[in-house]
């Protein structure tokens, strides 16, 4: 028998009924056997790799040292918060989720392996895997190829994934009616254009390449934050690109080539031709997101079981104390968390105050310019000083909030803390001074207490964003001692044995009765009674507390929904412009509100600080007409370029559920406007003329 | 037609005319490109790295999108977001390498920004000599003529590492040392009897020589020293092939254990692989030529490759500055301010002098030859450190650079006078910053040699800046002060100044060397009590006033400028002491010391000198070093106590937490 036919006979066999069902039983049976073992494995190292939950230490022979029933209690109360203390050290190494991520890595596994079968693609699947190991194993003995072998791995497991989810999304697109007829084609399309292909070809090359490009020697936190950047982030892009330039393609194409013919002159609507057709198109997307989420997803959990700087191995330091190493806590309550801000609220500006102030000194200027001659000009000057000056005012009274002088303090209130925030969770102050002219080399001391606790004096750069974790903590007679504090969980320790004195001290004990966080910070260090030597300030958004709300995965989930949201919307920009215009033009046009939107921020930002007026008053005409631009589309995008789902990502921001839904409702509203503007169009296209008689 | 027609030639002298004009602009522009130095080539060559190619292949887009890089790694940085900002300047920097200001902001990222984000002083490290590696290897050897490069870089140093607003700067101190005692080896010690700065000097160009004459390639060595390929396989067949810097690691660890006659004792607990190199190097003794051949080749080329160094420049910056001790930082500040500077006198013209910050950059110079003033001598237990025991690490004023300082002051003012139409003429100011830091230095320097009693050497030097033409017309309060008598300067100018760590290890260091030298060996024991006393009391009030604990500062806090224990602070100093006396007067003085100084001395000598005295006194007629000094009464339990002490001291920051 020949090769071809052999390979013929194997795909009828894995096409059969029986190898499907079969299959599917071992794929299962398979899966379900790792899980079991990964959890009893996980278990029994859980087991050993946290301490024993010890009794609290019996203080009652105290009392015959002479140490009185009031002090024995307290010590019995702070050595069991103590153990509170290491509880949460505890969790956050448990939460790290090896188990959980292998697992959900074998079920995802065995998922795409079930389907693969069901597609009739197992075998030829199992074939590819035995090319890659037979070309990637011996790459991997050597040090200097392993990350080919790696790669090679890596590009074979997206590429069977995309496969897998594609065929899955042609089979789902077989239901009866056009708009689904529309979809499938456009789905075959995809395979048949060479244009998306080379899209979906970089996309999984680059997905598979990127791991190589993380510097090992970088902390893991780092290495994390840039694989989710660039590996969400970057990705997005090619998909996006993709999603315009095909979404483009497929219909100014059709109209081009004349297919468009054979489709209209069936009983096939406008709408449902641009709801099959974005249908497609948003498939494709989705297929490719999930591809690359599914490899961002399990390979950042794998780097999560990395060792993290000052451990000798994943969640081991390198201390004999085993204390939890600085950038592991980093990592996993500031990277691969879901955290909620609350920025800081100022003092309600007095505006009768200062309407009145205004008011007064608009009139005496007034009054004293010798050019105005009768009271109805004064009054019409006073009216005009009296806003600006109010306007000056304002801005005063608000700045003053934001300025310390040196030595001298500020409290700053984060509202709302005490219901977000969980009994434990770690809270984080992230906090920016600026003061002069923020010079680079220059380090400012700045001290911080939260609730009356005694000062944290940290050492700052100034002009940009720092972080202290500000809850919880541990009081002694000595100061406090932070989560961060490489002492912190050897000190809680020794306070619950006894060794030791000393408070565990958590948010919920912080925040007052409304449940307000309030944070004394000075412009010094009190340590040593030492001053800064200029005014600090705070500028806007420069101060805000985040706590943990959520779990990292479930906010890897709605990331990826909302970025699905975009690539949705993208897909019927590109639809909707190839209903009228030629294909560059089109590209051109969908591609460049993508950009503008991608640039909402930064035009968000820059319209901040555009001026449209010479010093002297001089207005410009042509920044008049950019300003105006910029606005309209800064309005139009405003949604879009807030969501900023990768950056919260990376950061450990809470994607909030009630910014998921306003995405949808707003992305949503937008793509049934264009998807109905497109069909408008659509109907109203001459797309074939009949010159028979 | 006609109509037609005119188009046509309409349209051809508009492209005629876009041509010439474009052409002409894209003239223009390429020259401002060169002008400002913002393309590194335009050609691609063999052996170029794949980002010069993909920056050509942007061509006019490259700048905006290096303009983008730019605002969003900004923008990054304020938002303390450096994971991105990292990668985006590094990308900068390669799209752009002849853009000095990204390597800065890069460089500046690292070692200020992000080092001080977190609290392992480990970590810190790191970064700050991330900072470094980036300007020193890869940014001045890309632009070898920039001024500004090597300015910052000498600012880094001397600002970052030697300075004292980072919490964590006394390991960075102590690591640097450590890793200059790995490049160099052990730098000389004190020579008994000659204290003189020509001495010194002499001393440290005889240690660097070995390493300038090495050869520059392997094949050169080989064929000089043959053996050199055997030395090599041997350590090849011990350890394995590694880095150059590993095995200067192995050899001078090994060396140290050796000097200090620690080996068999310590070197199973260092690990295998040194135990196999320490065996490796002993094996056969008359390869030991060889081996020191090989060594010495791998410091130049460490120093060459690995550091960006020239040794022939830095042994001449000892001839004219003094004995640079490579374990400093403001030895590494001076090289690079200095070498930024000498590179670039030749180039600077009236046109172009605006593109030169030289004042700046001088200022750096005189800067780093005060903090060698400060503490340019360093006694560092090299061995204690890379055990992760607490070390001893001191680092005491030195006056070998006084007259350094006047010859770099001198030599800016003459360059400004004798090309004054290129550079500032300082002569014709009423004030400079420069003569103000000057004129502080000299004073600082008087009060040491007045506190060491050396009055005068100070006496001297307060008359040579009284009549010093440079010195600032402006302050007359320094005139009337400079006229006082000697003892009333001095008063004056310690006013609200005890505080100060730089005036307090100035102080402190020259009333105990005063007391030591003057009181103990000169047989003056009021002199001794006097000065003694003062150093005690002085101590005691600074730290009372400064020390604290700090977030990073594992066993040394920022302001720990000496020891907390005031005896074992003296015993470090008489050990100093001790080191540059004839054997006689060391001796004598140790005899002369009360019984807790004699512990304290005692306990480093028996630790650090034990076997250089023995080893010296071997076959010949020299003392032991039991004979010349007797173990003090109670030694033993002071000794465990302060083993204790130190340990805890390292494995705590001592929070002060009440113990039960």
């Amino acid at each position: 028998m020949k090769l071809s036919e052999r390979l013929a006979s194997a795909d009828r066999f894995q096409k059969s009924r029986g190898f499907k069902i079969g299959a599917s039983i071992v794929v299962g049976v398979a899966t379900l056997g790792l899980v079991v073992a990964v959890l009893l494995t996980g278990l029994s190292d859980d087991a050993g790799g946290t301490m024993p939950a010890a009794a609290l230490p019996d203080f009652a022979p105290l009392a015959e040292q002479g140490v009185s029933p009031e002090q024995i209690e307290l010590l019995r109360e702070n050595a069991a918060s103590a153990g509170r203390a290491r509880d949460l050290l505890d969790g956050l190494r448990e939460q790290s989720g090896g188990v959980l991520g292998l697992v959900l890595g074998i079920v995802v596994g065995g998922a795409v392996l079930t389907l693969a079968a069901w597609l009739g693609l197992l075998l030829t699947f199992t074939g590819i895997a035995g090319a890659v190991a037979v070309v990637a194993g011996p790459l991997w003995f050597f040090p200097e190829t392993r990350d080919w072998a790696r790669f090679a791995a890596g590009l074979s497991l997206l590429g069977v994934m995309f496969t897998t989810i594609f065929r899955t999304l042609r089979l789902a697109f077989e239901l009866p009616g056009p708009v689904f007829a529309v979809a499938r084609n456009v789905l075959a399309e995809a395979v048949r254009l060479r244009l998306s292909v080379v899209f979906i070809v970089v996309v999984l090359i680059g997905l598979a390449a990127l791991p190589a490009s993380l510097d090992p020697d970088s902390p893991l936190r780092y290495r994390v934050q840039s694989f989710l950047q660039y590996g969400s982030g970057g990705t997005f892009w090619i998909i996006a690109l993709l999603t315009v330039t095909f979404g483009v393609a497929t219909v100014s194409f059709e109209q081009r080539d004349r297919v468009i013919w054979q489709t209209m002159t069936k009983p096939v609507a406008a709408w449902e031709y641009v709801l099959g057709k974005w249908l497609g198109v948003s498939a494709l997307a989705a297929a490719l997101l999930a591809v690359n989420a599914s490899g961002v997803f399990l390979f950042t959990e794998y780097l999560r079981q990395l060792p993290a700087l000052g451990e000798r191995e994943a969640f081991v330091s390198q201390g004999e104390a085993n204390e939890i190493s600085e950038d592991r806590l980093i990592l996993e309550t500031q990277v691969l968390s879901a955290r909620a801000k609350i920025e800081n609220v100022y003092e309600d500006v007095p505006v009768d105050e200062i309407r009145e102030e205004a008011s007064r000194r608009a009139a005496e200027q007034a009054q004293r310019d010798p050019t105005l001659t009768t009271e109805a000009a004064i009054d019409r000057r006073a009216r005009e000083l009296a806003a600006e000056i109010g306007e000056q005012l304002t801005k005063q009274v608000v700045a003053f909030q934001r300025v310390i002088e040196p030595g001298a303090a500020r409290v700053f209130r984060f509202p709302g803390v005490g219901e977000r925030a969980t009994a434990d969770g770690p809270v984080v102050l992230r906090y920016r001074v600026d003061s002069g002219s923020n010079a680079p080399d220059v380090t400012y001391r700045m001290s911080a207490s939260v609730a009356g606790y005694p000062y944290v004096v940290r050492p700052i750069a100034l002009g940009v964003t720092h972080t202290l974790p500000i809850a919880p903590i541990i009081v002694t007679s000595a100061g406090v001692v932070t989560l961060d504090d490489p002492l912190f969980e050897e000190l809680a320790e020794a306070i619950r044995s006894g060794l030791a004195l000393g408070r565990y001290v958590t948010v919920q004990e912080m925040v007052d009765d409304d449940g307000a966080l309030s944070v004394q910070l000075v412009n010094g260090d009190v340590t040593m009674r030492r001053p800064n030597p200029e005014f600090a300030s705070v500028p806007a958004g420069g101060m805000s507390v985040s706590v943990g709300v959520g779990s990292y995965r479930a906010n890897f989930l709605r990331v990826m929904g909302v970025l699905w949201l975009k690539l949705a919307f993208l897909a019927m920009l590109a639809v909707t412009a190839a209903t009228f215009l030629s294909f560059p033009i089109a590209l051109m046009i969908a591609g460049g509100a993508f950009l503008l939107a991608e640039a909402t921020p930064f035009i968000g930002d820059a319209l901040e600080n555009f001026g449209t007026a010479e010093r002297d008053g001089t207005v410009i005409l042509h920044k008049v007409v950019a300003g105006q631009v910029a606005s309209a589309a800064h309005w139009v995008f405003q949604t879009y370029g807030e969501l900023r789902p990768t950056k919260r990502l990376v950061t450990g921001e809470m994607l909030e559920w009630s910014g998921v839904a306003r995405a949808v409702a707003v992305l949503g509203v937008w793509t049934a406007v264009l998807g109905g503007a497109a069909v408008v169009i659509f109907r109203r296209r001459e797309l074939a003329t009949y010159s028979g008689r | 037609m006609a109509s037609s027609s005119t188009v046509r030639i309409a349209a051809i002298a508009a492209f005629i005319g876009f041509v010439v004009s474009g052409g002409v602009v894209a003239s223009l522009l390429n020259a401002s490109v060169g002008r400002h130095r913002l393309a590194y080539t335009e050609i691609a060559e063999d052996g170029d790295p794949p980002e010069v190619g993909v920056g050509i292949a942007m061509g006019a887009f490259r700048g905006l999108f290096v303009n983008y890089l730019w605002m969003r790694a900004n923008q990054l940085k304020m938002d303390g977001q450096y994971f991105e900002a990292i990668e985006l300047s590094d990308a900068i920097t390669r799209l752009q390498p002849r853009f000095p200001r990204v390597w800065i902001f890069h460089a500046w990222n690292m070692a200020y920004n992000i080092s001080v984000a977190t609290r392992s002083q480990d970590e810190r490290w790191q970064w700050v000599t991330a900072g470094i590696r980036l300007l020193r290897d890869d940014a001045i050897r890309k632009n070898p003529n920039d001024l500004l490069l090597h300015k910052e870089l000498a600012w880094i140093f001397v600002h970052k590492m030697q300075g004292i607003t980072d919490d964590a700067n006394q390991y960075y101190k102590q690591r640097l040392a450590s890793e200059w005692t790995v490049i160099l080896g052990p730098p000389p010690m004190p020579e008994p009897g000659d204290p003189s700065k020509a001495g010194a000097v002499r001393r440290y160009i005889e240690w660097l020589t070995p390493v300038r004459d090495a050869p520059d390639t392997w094949e050169e060595l080989v064929e000089l020293t043959p053996e050199a390929e055997v030395v090599r396989q041997l350590a090849r067949d011990a350890v394995g092939e590694e880095a150059r810097i590993d095995t200067l690691r192995r050899w001078t660890l090994d060396v140290e254990l050796h000097r200090l006659e620690l080996g068999h004792e310590i070197l199973n607990e260092v690990g295998p692989n040194n135990l196999a190199f320490a065996q490796a190097t002993h094996r056969f003794p008359e390869l030991r030529p060889a081996w020191e051949a090989w060594i010495a080749f791998l410091r130049k080329q460490e120093l060459v490759e690995g550091n960006n160094m020239d040794p022939a420049r830095m042994i001449r910056y000892i001839e004219k500055y003094g004995p640079l001790d490579w374990r400093h930082a403001g030895a590494h500040a001076l090289y690079w301010a200095r070498t930024g500077v000498e590179k670039n006198l030749s180039r600077a013209t009236t046109d172009n002098i605006k593109d030169f910050d030289f004042l700046n950059t001088d200022r750096i110079v005189v800067q780093s030859i005060q903090e060698l003033f400060r503490s340019g001598e360093i006694y560092f237990d090299f061995l204690a450190f890379n055990r992760g025991e607490y070390s001893y690490y001191l680092a005491i004023p030195t006056t070998h650079y006084v007259d350094g300082y006047w010859d770099a002051m001198r030599e800016s003012r003459e360059r400004s006078d004798e090309r004054g139409e290129v550079f500032q003429k300082l002569s014709k100011r009423v004030y400079t910053s420069f003569s103000a830091g000057f004129q502080n230095f000299i004073s600082d320097a008087i009060l040491f040699f007045y506190r060491r009693g050396q009055i005068e050497k100070a006496e001297e030097y307060q008359g040579k800046l009284r009549t010093w033409p440079g010195l600032n017309q402006n302050d007359s309060a320094l005139t009337d002060r400079l006229a006082l008598p000697l003892s009333e300067f001095v008063e004056e100018e310690m006013k609200d100044r005890a505080d100060s760590p730089t005036v307090a290890s100035n102080q402190v260091v020259a009333a105990l060397q005063g007391a030591f030298v003057g009181g103990l060996l000169g047989g003056d024991m009021e002199l001794f009590n006097k000065q003694y006393n003062y150093a005690r009391q002085f101590h005691r009030y600074y730290l009372d006033k400064q020390l604290r604990d700090v977030i990073v500062g594992g066993a040394r806090t920022r302001m720990e400028v000496f020891r907390r224990d005031f005896a074992g602070f003296a015993g470090e100093i008489l050990y100093t002491v001790i080191a540059i006396l004839d054997p006689m007067s060391q001796r004598d003085i140790y005899a002369m010391a009360p019984i807790d100084l004699q512990r304290s001395v005692y306990y480093l000598l028996e630790d650090l000198a034990k076997p250089n005295f023995d080893t010296r006194a071997a076959g010949s007629d020299s003392l032991t070093f039991d004979e010349m000094f007797p173990k003090p009464e109670g030694f033993d339990a002071y000794k465990v106590k302060r083993r204790q002490a130190e340990q805890e001291r390292v494995e705590s920051r001592s929070l002060d937490v009440e113990r039960q």
